[in-house]
Order: C-alpha cells, then sequence, then structure tokens
C-alpha cells in the first residue's frame, strides 16, 4: 500500500482585536480570481543563478518552475506523477526505455515550437553539461540517447534500468528549454538567456539582489495542479532578497511586500496572530531529518546501540524547544509529505527505559561515576558528531541530545568545524552525522541508504546487501504500487538495523497579506505564481 | 610637492601588493574550498561531494594547478585590473563590481556627509552650548550612538521609521527614500567618534592665548570657535575622516545585510558565503585602494588647513 500524506494549509486569522489600525479582517482570498497588478515577494536569500539545471537550490528551483515547464507533474498530496508537457507515456518492460507523447500545442517564448527534437536536444544538453547540472546528469545516469519517433513522440533511452527517472522529469532540474538556448555559455544561462516555456518570462534578473518576471499573455498550457490553464493573473512579478527574517516579517506586516518566504519559527505564531495575514506551511518531501550513526564508528557496530540512540531521544522536547513548534517530530525514515512515506511511529519513539533495556543488553551495562555506560572492556560509551557550526538552531539540537542521551548513560560530544573536509562518506569524521536529502520520490531511500554513491549513500564502503537489493529493485520497478510495497520493506529494515535516527520533519512556511489569493505550491512547497491573484 | 606624491603612491602600490598576497594566501588557508560549496545544495541540504565531480570542477576552474603558479597569475592579471570571472555565477568580475558600486558610493557618500555635518554641529554644540548639562547631553548622546552595535540601529530604525511609521522603504535601493536609514544606520558610530576628538581638541584649542586674543578684540564666542580654534582643531579629526572610509566600507557589509541593499557589502558576504575567490580578491584590492587614496588625499589637505604643516618625503 502507498501511503499519502499532504500539505497543510494552516490557516490563521487572528481573531479579537477589533477596530486595529489599517485595512481590518479583509476577505480578499474569499473572491474571484482578479487579474493585473504586480505581486512584490520577498526570498530568503534570492539565487545566484535562474537556470535550475544547473543549481540544486531551492530558490533556483523555484524561479525555474515560472520561467520553465517539466514533461510530467507530481501531485503533491499523492505524489502521483501526472500529465504535462507529456500527454502520455510508456515504459518499457525493462525499464530502460521511456516513451513520451508531447502536447503539439506549446511554443517557447522564442516563439519555437516545442516537440520530440526539443526534447532531444534538452537531455543531451544536460549530460553536455555534465557536474555543472549536478542533480540532472544524476538523474539521467546511464543515458543512451533520446530517439525522435514522430515530430510529437520521443523515447529516452538508458543501459540499464531506471525507474527514478520518471519522477525525474518532474523537477525543474530537468526542464525544457527552447534548443536555441542550449547551446549557450552555461554561465549566461544562469543570467537567464534562454526561452521556455513557462508562464513568466524574465524581465531582470540581478544575481542574489532581485528577479522580475512578467507573463506571457499567450501561456496556455498550465500545470495539471493549477485551476487557471490560461495566462498567470498578476502581470508581473517582482522578487527581491530581504535576508533578514525579522525584517522580512515586518516589511510583510507593514504592506511593502504581498507575500514571503521562509517565515522564521521564532516569529511564525506572532504572524498568525496578526489580523489580515495568513501563513501556509507544508512540510517538504524529503528524508526526515534523521541523526545517522556512520558505519565506520566502532563504538556503533551493533544495532541494538543504534536503535537505543533512537528510542533515547525525545523528538518533542526537541521540536519544541530549539524550532518553537514549527517543524514536525519525525515519525518515519521519510517526512509525511515524501511519495511512499511509512508511518513507524510505533518505533521512532521516546522510550528511555526501553533504550536502557538495549543498552545492557549490547554490553554496555555499567554505568561509571561519571554517569557513563562501559562494556566488559572499560570502553565508555562515548559518541562524538562533527558538524559545521553555521547554523545555530542546529547546535541548540545537538546541545539538547546530548542532555537527552547522557540520561540513559550516552556520552556525546560536540565538534563545531568550519567547514566539513570534502572526503567520501566512509571516510566522514566521527560517530554521527545530520544529513538532508530532497526528493519527491522513494527514490531518496536508494540514494541515501544504499551504499551506491560516494557522495550521497550513507553505507558508501560499508555495503548491506540486503538493503541494497531492496534498494537496486526500486530502479528496475515502475508499478507505484510495487514501488511502495517495496519502499516500506527498506524503511522497516533502515529503522529495525539502526541505520537512521529520525528527528523531524523540515516545513516550511510562508506568510501572505489577506488580499494575496490562489496561493498554492507544488510538492516541493514551491509557489505556483502563475495562480495567484491581487486583490484590488 | 609632486615627488611627495609620487612616494606616496609607490607606497600605496606597496600596500595593494601586500593586501592582495595576504588575502591570497588567508583565502588558500581557510578550510574549504568554492567547489564543494558549488556542489553541495545549500539550507542543510546533502553536505557530502563526489569527489571526481569536484576534481572535475577544480580543474575547469584552474584551481588545481600549483599555488605558487595560481599566485603570480593573479598578480599579473591584477596588475592589468583583469580579475578574471566569479565562480559562482561565471560572470566578469569586473562586470559583478560594476553592478554593486553604484549603491555603495551612494550608500558611503551619504553617510560619511551625514558624519561630517552632525559630528561637527555635535561638536560645536557640546563646546559652546551655554548650559554645561545641555553640553554634556550632547556629548552623551553621541557616545550612545558610538556604542550602539549598528545592527541593532538598523533595526531599531527599521521597526520605528519603516514599519510602525511608514515612512521609508526597508528595502532595496535606487531612489532617496531607500537611502535615509541605511545612511543613518551606518554614519551613527563616525558621528560619535567624531564628535568626541573634535569637541576634546576643540577645548584644547579654545585654551590657547590667540582665541582670548580674537574674543578680545571682540569676536564673539560663536566666531572665536568656527572661525578661528575649528581649524587648528581639524587636523586630528581629519586623520579620524580618513580612516572612517575604510570603516564604512566595512561597515557597509552589516548596513546593506540588514536593510537587504545590493552593494559592495553583501556582495563581499556573499562571495566569503561561497568562495568566490576572484570576486573576494577584486573587493581586497578596491578597498586597499580607496584607503590607499583617501589617506593620501586627506595628508594632502593638511597644509591647507595648517599652513605650518610641509609636506616632506621621508
Amino acid at each position: 500500500m502507498l501511503a499519502v500524506s499532504f500539505a497543510v494549509l494552516l490557516t490563521a486569522c487572528g481573531g479579537g482585536s477589533g477596530g486595529g489600525g489599517g485595512g481590518g479582517a479583509a476577505t480578499a482570498d474569499a473572491g474571484e480570481p482578479v487579474d493585473g497588478g504586480t505581486l512584490r515577494y520577498a526570498f530568503n536569500a534570492a539565487p545566484d543563478c535562474v537556470d535550475s539545471r544547473q543549481r540544486p537550490q531551492l530558490n533556483s528551483r523555484m524561479i525555474g518552475r515560472q520561467l520553465a515547464d517539466t514533461l510530467t507533474e507530481q501531485d503533491p498530496e499523492t505524489g502521483e506523477i501526472l500529465p504535462w508537457l507529456a500527454t502520455s507515456w510508456e515504459v518499457s518492460d525493462d525499464v530502460t526505455r521511456f516513451t513520451f507523447h508531447l502536447r503539439d500545442d506549446v511554443t517557447f517564448s522564442d516563439g519555437a515550437a516545442f516537440d520530440a527534437e526539443a526534447v532531444q536536444a534538452n537531455f543531451d544538453a544536460i549530460i553536455e553539461l555534465g557536474v555543472q547540472a549536478p542533480q540532472g546528469f544524476s538523474f539521467l545516469a546511464g543515458y543512451q540517447e533520446t530517439v525522435v519517433e514522430d515530430a510529437y513522440t520521443a523515447t529516452v533511452v538508458f543501459e540499464e534500468a531506471n525507474a527514478q527517472f520518471l519522477q525525474a522529469t518532474a523537477t525543474q532540474s530537468l526542464v525544457q528549454y527552447s534548443p536555441a538556448s542550449l547551446g549557450n555559455d552555461p554561465a549566461d544561462l544562469c543570467l537567464g538567456d534562454f526561452a521556455a516555456s513557462g508562464p513568466f518570462t524574465l524581465d531582470e534578473f540581478t544575481p542574489e539582489t532581485s528577479v522580475r518576471l512578467v507573463r506571457r499573455d499567450d501561456y496556455a498550457w498550465a500545470s495539471p495542479l493549477a485551476e487557471n490553464q490560461g495566462a498567470a493573473h498578476v502581470e508581473a512579478v517582482q522578487l527581491d532578497a530581504i535576508p533578514e527574517g525579522s525584517v522580512r516579517q515586518g516589511a510583510l506586516t507593514s504592506g511593502q511586500v504581498d507575500l514571503i518566504e521562509a517565515v522564521q519559527p521564532a516569529t511564525q505564531a506572532q504572524l498568525a496572530d496578526t489580523p489580515g495575514f495568513t501563513v501556509a506551511t507544508s512540510a517538504l518531501p524529503a528524508i526526515a531529518i534523521p541523526y545517522i550513526p556512520l558505519p565506520s564508528s566502532p563504538r556503533l557496530r551493533d544495532a541494538e546501540t543504534r536503535r537505543a540512540l533512537s528510542l533515547a531521544l525525545d523528538r518533542d522536547a526537541i521540536v519544541g524547544a530549539v524550532y518553537n513548534g514549527v517543524h514536525a517530530t519525525a515519525t518515519g525514515v521519510l517526512t509525511t509529505a515524501n511519495p511512499g512515506y511509512l508511518d513507524q511511529s510505533d518505533e521512532v519513539r521516546y522510550d528511555p527505559e526501553a533504550a536502557a533495556g538495549l543498552l545492557d543488553r549490547a554490553g554496555w551495562d555499567t554505568v561509571g561515576d561519571d554517569g557513563i555506560r562501559r562494556n566488559a572492556d572499560g570502553e565508555r560509551l562515548s559518541l562524538t558528531i562533527t558538524y559545521e557550526s553555521t547554523d545555530p538552531l542546529a547546535e541548540q539540537q545537538h546541545q539538547l541530545v546530548q542532555q537527552q542521551w547522557a540520561e540513559v548513560g550516552i556520552e556525546l560530544g560536540l565538534d563545531p568545524v568550519a567547514t566539513f573536509p570534502d572526503v567520501t562518506i566512509d571516510e566522514y569524521p566521527g560517530d554521527l552525522t545530520t544529513w538532508s536529502q530532497t526528493r519527491g520520490d522513494v527514490d531518496v531511500l536508494r540514494l541515501v541508504y544504499s551504499s551506491f554513491d560516494p557522495a550521497y549513500s550513507m553505507r558508501y564502503g560499508n555495503p548491506d546487501e540486503e538493503l541494497n537489493e531492496l534498494l537496486n529493485a526500486l530502479q528496475t520497478t515502475v508499478d507505484p504500487e510495487e514501488r511502495g510495497a517495496i519502499a516500506d520493506q527498506a524503511q522497516r529494515l533502515i529503522i529495525e538495523r539502526g541505520y537512521a535516527i529520525p528527528v523531524y520533519d523540515r516545513v516550511s512556511a510562508y506568510g501572505f497579506d489577506d488580499g494575496v489569493g490562489g496561493f498554492r505550491t507544488d510538492l516541493e512547497a514551491k509557489p505556483l505564481l502563475n495562480e495567484v491573484w491581487l486583490a484590488p | 610637492m609632486i615627488r611627495y606624491v609620487l612616494v606616496r603612491l609607490g607606497n600605496g602600490l606597496f600596500v595593494l601588493w601586500a593586501a592582495l598576497t595576504v588575502s591570497f594566501l588567508v583565502l588558500h588557508l581557510v578550510p574549504g574550498d568554492p567547489v564543494s560549496v558549488m556542489l553541495r545544495g545549500n539550507g542543510g541540504e546533502a553536505s557530502s561531494v563526489d569527489p571526481a565531480a569536484a576534481d572535475a570542477l577544480r580543474a575547469e576552474l584552474g584551481l588545481d594547478r600549483p599555488v605558487h603558479e595560481q599566485y603570480l597569475d593573479f598578480v599579473w592579471r591584477a596588475a592589468r585590473l583583469d580579475f578574471g570571472t566569479s565562480f559562482t555565477t561565471g560572470d566578469e568580475v569586473r562586470a559583478v563590481l560594476g553592478r554593486s558600486l553604484g549603491p555603495t558610493l551612494e550608500l558611503a557618500a551619504a553617510a560619511l556627509l551625514l558624519t561630517l555635518v552632525l559630528g561637527v554641529a555635535a561638536a560645536v554644540a557640546g563646546t559652546l552650548l551655554p548650559k554645561a548639562p545641555l553640553r554634556s547631553a550632547v556629548l552623551s548622546a553621541t557616545v550612545v550612538g558610538n556604542a550602539v552595535p549598528s545592527f541593532w540601529t538598523g533595526i531599531v530604525l527599521l521597526q520605528v521609521f519603516s514599519f510602525g511609521l511608514g515612512w521609508f522603504p526597508a528595502y532595496g535601493a535606487g531612489d532617496l527614500g531607500q537611502l535615509v536609514l541605511p545612511a543613518f544606520a551606518l554614519a551613527l558610530p563616525g558621528i560619535g567618534t567624531l564628535a568626541q576628538v573634535l569637541s576634546r581638541s576643540l577645548r584644547t584649542a579654545l585654551a590657547d592665548p590667540y582665541v582670548r586674543t580674537a574674543r578680545a578684540k571682540g569676536a564673539s564666542r560663536l566666531r572665536a570657535t568656527t572661525a578661528h580654534a575649528l581649524r587648528n582643531a581639524a587636523i586630528p579629526a581629519m586623520t579620524l575622516f580618513g580612516l572612517m572610509v575604510g570603516g564604512i566600507v566595512a561597515g557597509a557589509v552589516i548596513t546593506e545585510t540588514v536593510f537587504s541593499r545590493p552593494g559592495l557589502g553583501t556582495l563581499t558576504a556573499n562571495a566569503i558565503g561561497g568562495h568566490d575567490f576572484p570576486v573576494i580578491r577584486a573587493l581586497v584590492f578596491l578597498a586597499g585602494a580607496l584607503y590607499v587614496l583617501v589617506n593620501l588625499a586627506v595628508d594632502l589637505v593638511y597644509p591647507k588647513v595648517d599652513p605650518r604643516i610641509v609636506l616632506r618625503a621621508a
């Protein structure tokens, strides 16, 4: 069975305070969509590059989504792959050939038609870009060629089974550009020197500062998620970077912008209580942010010790104290928003007594004068986490975990560093690490918990063959139900063997004025700006 | 005089070369490199890098060459004001700087003007006001301006004048309204320092016999101060002002971040975050050149203010 979850839309309209200054409690978003106006949007960090093929960062992908379209779309609630520029597709039995039937009414903003040759040129261009298109290039691993079957049918051929490719065609790493743009210099592409088929075109772009988008009046092939299938409601979108969280929120509440991203955990409740403003939150599809015991750690060799770490973790306290209750407590290997999520809250729970029992069984049965457990050899159960000290909240989390684990006799040493060394996973320093990886597909399990990739796979150099076999099966299985069943097994195994200690599900929060209507996000919580309208 | 300027410019070139060399070395010594920053997602996303991919990119950026080779190449290019292309965007560094220079010059000029006008006004008021409590109130106020961190000043100014009263926009650059708050935030510490130093030397100057002579000949207290004493008291303040220009550039990093202004400050912060070596080096060069030129200009003005000062090449 395919377990599913969704973005939660948390609408908060502050009660009480009658007769306050200004407009009061407007109910603009109840009305009909209105055309016109310029939407003012505040970034947390503006992208340095608007070519979403070249950047994995969410801000580049957010702009990429407005400028360009993809072959498929993904339902944010079910994770189902939906038709977009491709109206239908077939996958060969050996999962090496993907045939896409394309829409015939789509044009790029330079006037060129979108067709099978364009699809071919786009996939070839990703291979050409290589590591400069880091995600797309890895999604296309084993790419052989794209065959143009007829004007509007293209078949993408791989050397071996590549089931994750279908979902990859819904990501901004594989957006479709006009073939005439594909040969442009990568640096110029970054600055927006390309034509695509999205609802907006780029009017102005100052890297790391601002982006201005203008709508394409002849746009008529919106994503199946959009209620508005025609041209965008707003004429233009002005996006400016306001990196300071409090300033961003102040700019919103004082009416200087209409919509902000990354509402800070500390001030989110305050904004939700302000009359006339709405906070919309959604969990991001990803692995739940975990602690991962490193396979190289001598003290974390057996599964019982690793599972004890998980049982000794009071996740509710972490989410409440460190993240102001904004993020959600992890209930499994994946976040609730990830397609293929399995509820494992029976295992992923706080139970210090059970943790102590497991530690006793694992041989850490003597508690020294310092309160730390020892084994028969007198070795102390002392662990170290090495982390980049750039994120104060992550550091607070480690400090709280340090206290929680100390209660069951585990010592956690904190080792902050300025920057991680460039090493493959098997040479990672310390006993534990935290990790995050976003992907709207169960393939994220294969990437993170297999031993396949030197940079992304936590068991690289230390394979668990049984788990690898399951994760490999994901690559050869296209049927959503079968894939879900395999993913469920893998997730159970990952928790059972203590390969992941999930902590929390990351939640992103947007804040907007009640004069903003039609706010809607995709699976990765990126807004669909062609849906948004401004009340007059 | 010409010889003096030439020698000073020669010294300036040496200072520039030293600044560039130190920054080159420091950038190569700090942990982390631009390649891993480029290949990693931000926001705490996967923080490991495939060494093979990293090597490929490193070769493309020329970072795989021996350090001394990179250094010589860099100095030779810098001598011709060629700083190459940005690692993160691939854009030409000169174009990147060109985009950021305007807003920062605007901000710096406004802030320096405010510093000068308000600093001198506060010093004169703090010396001349008729009642002692008034005088010390003015000077204490400037100490507060000096003591409060500009980050905090910026936030408070925004809260009151942008979010509260709605007089000025909170972010961006381009028109006059967007300049007022950041210029004040940036100028405030300098106003305090300048007022303190100037009022002290004013007090000393006012005790000199020539002031008594001027007063005896009928000059008012205000006239004796502004026409006679201020000129003599100005030398230390001028030296300070020259140093402040460098401080303004550094202060712009914080002020521009708080006020979300594009400019050299935000560029510096982003370039350091992204280990964008070519951009950082060009910024060091620019700041160094500015510092050298402003201090030279201040020195050249000394004899105009106080004819007893003679410039001589050391």
